[in-house]
């Protein structure tokens, strides 16, 4: 424990997104309590933990949707905690959500455009759109840009999400379980397209996920949070064999 | 895209134009059944932008009429002299400087709470207005004296307000401004999250909104030369929603067309059955909330996405 606290402080000292004792309640309830860890330039890290460990609400914390109790949050160095949503937006972070969160009444364009219009992006006019028809074309939406994005179903309305996220270009990706509730081939086909923004775009990324074969696979790291406190981290093969992180999932299985 | 026809713009330019030839008829009482319509019109815009674009429900929106005719009536009975169509500015400024200081504050509250909060300071207003002496008080401030205003020329004034307001709703939506207003009508967090400051966002859209009913309320008070308590009368609020139900909130062609629908449906109820057209009218409105939540234009929409390319 206190050698990877060590190793997480001195990744701590470069990381893109740097997160020191981060810590959220409410009311009674610790939903996320002193979590450290670093996210180095494009690296891609899975943040996993049993239902109700405290994922979503550390990306909430992060984009600054609720506010922490404790701890503090460095973008690229630059304090990012207490900055109002859209300010951290500005600088270059960017989500999906777990229940996915389209803008349902207009179209998949316009919900891209919007993606690629604000966040100093410097794009306006037929250079947004184009860039909005681009990341449509990247994940495969092409043909739906005039439906309206509550007639899609759920993996086409992920997709969308992604596509919206992606337009800015961001520098931190946070994505929130984007394979739920998709079938096995939908999945690796999202996980052709994860592959493809790591490589390709080289965004830095980090991921909630419970489909375990997609963390190891993606993952260039793991963090594990149970009960809000982070109780491992380290390379995907190494901390599926941790011993608690395994008793934390039995756990839950059991209990 | 390839460019198409587009039916949206010719139909606003082709009713707009309709509305700018009728004065050449010389027919003083169709010129002011029009001005009436075009007020209605107007004004209807001018909520659409808030309540249909941006998503807040504001149920105090005359408020910035009442504020526009004011401000206009107190500088022409305080002896500014202007061209009248001149002094309706300070009237649009000061509305849109009140929707600024008002909206502020109740801006951050949400759904319910603000519609609540709209109606509130509506009715703090006037009550402001009836209890201030230099403020006319319930008398009101009659204008005949300071102004003679021939009814064209408000008409004109009044139609180009309303023709302003209308391109400006048909051309925000393909920009940044009106793309930002319907990201948090749809999704506030969302906006947020996507980089749209959107406390900057509704802020702009409340006072801009308040200030064409302003200017709206402006040139009606100088073309009437009275203004009284009744500029902040929430039924007139009222008969703007269900004009913009009517139509269709968010679109760019729902307060044109609903305002005709409004008064066609008003005029033959009236027609028809002189005593019970009020609540005829109440069961149409209610028939229209349950079945065509879109209203007529948002109806339409909704059939098809070829529709959807041509209606906006
Ligand atoms: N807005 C909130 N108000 C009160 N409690 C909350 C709120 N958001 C989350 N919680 C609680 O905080 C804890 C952590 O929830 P969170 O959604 O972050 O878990 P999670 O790891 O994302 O779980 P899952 O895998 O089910 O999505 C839970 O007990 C949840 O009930
Ligand atoms: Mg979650």
């Amino acid at each position: 424990m206190a050698g990877q606290a060590v190793r997480a402080e001195a990744a701590g000292g470069q990381g893109l997104l740097v997160l020191r004792g981060v810590t959220k309640r409410f009311g009674g309830l610790v939903a996320v309590q002193g979590v450290s860890f670093a996210v180095a330039e494009g690296e891609t890290v899975g943040l996993i933990g049993p239902n109700g460990a405290g994922k979503t609400t550390l990306f909430n914390v992060i984009t600054g949707a609720v506010a922490p109790e404790g701890g503090e949050i460095r973008l690229g160095g630059e304090r990012i905690d207490g900055l109002r949503p859209h300010e951290i937006a500005q600088r270059g972070v960017r989500r999906t959500y777990q229940i996915v969160r389209p803008f349902p009444n207009l179209s998949l364009l316009d919900n891209v455009l919007i993606g690629s219009l604000f966040g100093g992006t410097g794009r306006a006019g037929e250079a947004a759109r184009e860039r909005a028809r681009e990341m449509l074309a990247f994940v495969g939406l092409t043909d739906k840009a005039a439906m309206l994005a509550r007639d899609l179903n759920l993996a086409e309305k992920k997709k969308l999400e992604l596509a919206r996220a992606l337009a800015s270009g961001p520098q931190l990706l946070l994505l929130d379980e984007v394979l739920a509730g998709l079938n096995p081939v939908e999945i690796d086909r999202s996980l052709a397209l994860l592959a493809e923004i790591k490589g390709r775009l080289g965004t830095t990324i980090v991921m909630v996920e419970h489909v375990m074969r997609a963390v190891l696979r993606v993952s260039d790291r793991v963090v594990v949070l149970h009960q809000g406190e982070k109780i491992a981290e380290g390379r995907p093969e190494v901390v599926a064999g941790d011993p608690r992180v395994i008793e934390a999932y039995l756990g839950e299985r059991v209990g | 895209m390839p460019s198409r026809l587009r039916p949206t713009p010719l139909l606003l330019a082709l009713a707009f134009l309709a509305f700018l030839a009728v004065p050449a008829f010389q027919d003083e009482s169709m010129t002011s059944f029009c001005f009436r319509l075009l007020e209605l019109v107007a004004m209807t815009y001018s909520l659409n932008l808030i309540t249909g674009y941006l998503g807040y429900v504001d149920f105090g929106h005359i408020v910035f009429y009442g504020v526009g005719a004011y401000t206009t009536a107190l500088l022409l009975s305080g002896g500014v002299a202007l061209h009248p169509a001149l002094l309706i500015l300070p009237g649009g400024a000061a509305a849109l400087l009140f929707g600024l200081l008002a909206g502020y504050p109740a801006l951050r509250l949400r759904g319910a709470y603000f519609a609540i909060a709209t109606f509130s300071i509506n009715e703090a207003m006037k009550a402001v207005v009836l209890n201030v002496d230099w403020l006319g008080g319930s008398e009101g401030i009659p204008l005949a004296r300071y102004i003679r205003l021939e009814l064209t020329t408000a008409y004109y004034v009044l139609l180009g307000i309303a023709a302003a307001v209308a391109a400006f709703s048909y051309t925000a939506v393909r920009q940044k401004f009106g793309l930002g207003m319907l990201a948090i009508r749809e999704d506030e967090d969302v906006a947020e999250a996507l980089a749209i400051d959107t406390t900057r966002y509704k802020l702009l859209t409340y006072a801009l909104s308040g200030a064409v009913a302003g200017l709206a309320g402006g040139i009606v008070g100088l073309a009437h030369v009275y203004v009284s308590t009744e500029y902040f009368d929430v039924g007139k609020s009222i008969e703007m929603f269900v004009i913009m139900m009517l139509g269709g909130a968010g679109t760019a062609l729902g307060p044109l067309l609903g305002a005709f629908l409004y008064f066609l449906i008003k005029d033959f109820l009236i027609l028809r059955s002189p005593h019970l057209h009020l609540v005829i009218f109440g069961l149409i409105i209610v028939f229209i909330v349950l079945f065509l939540p879109a209203g007529l234009v948002g109806y339409l929409r909704e059939r098809s996405g070829r529709l959807r390319a041509l209606l906006e």
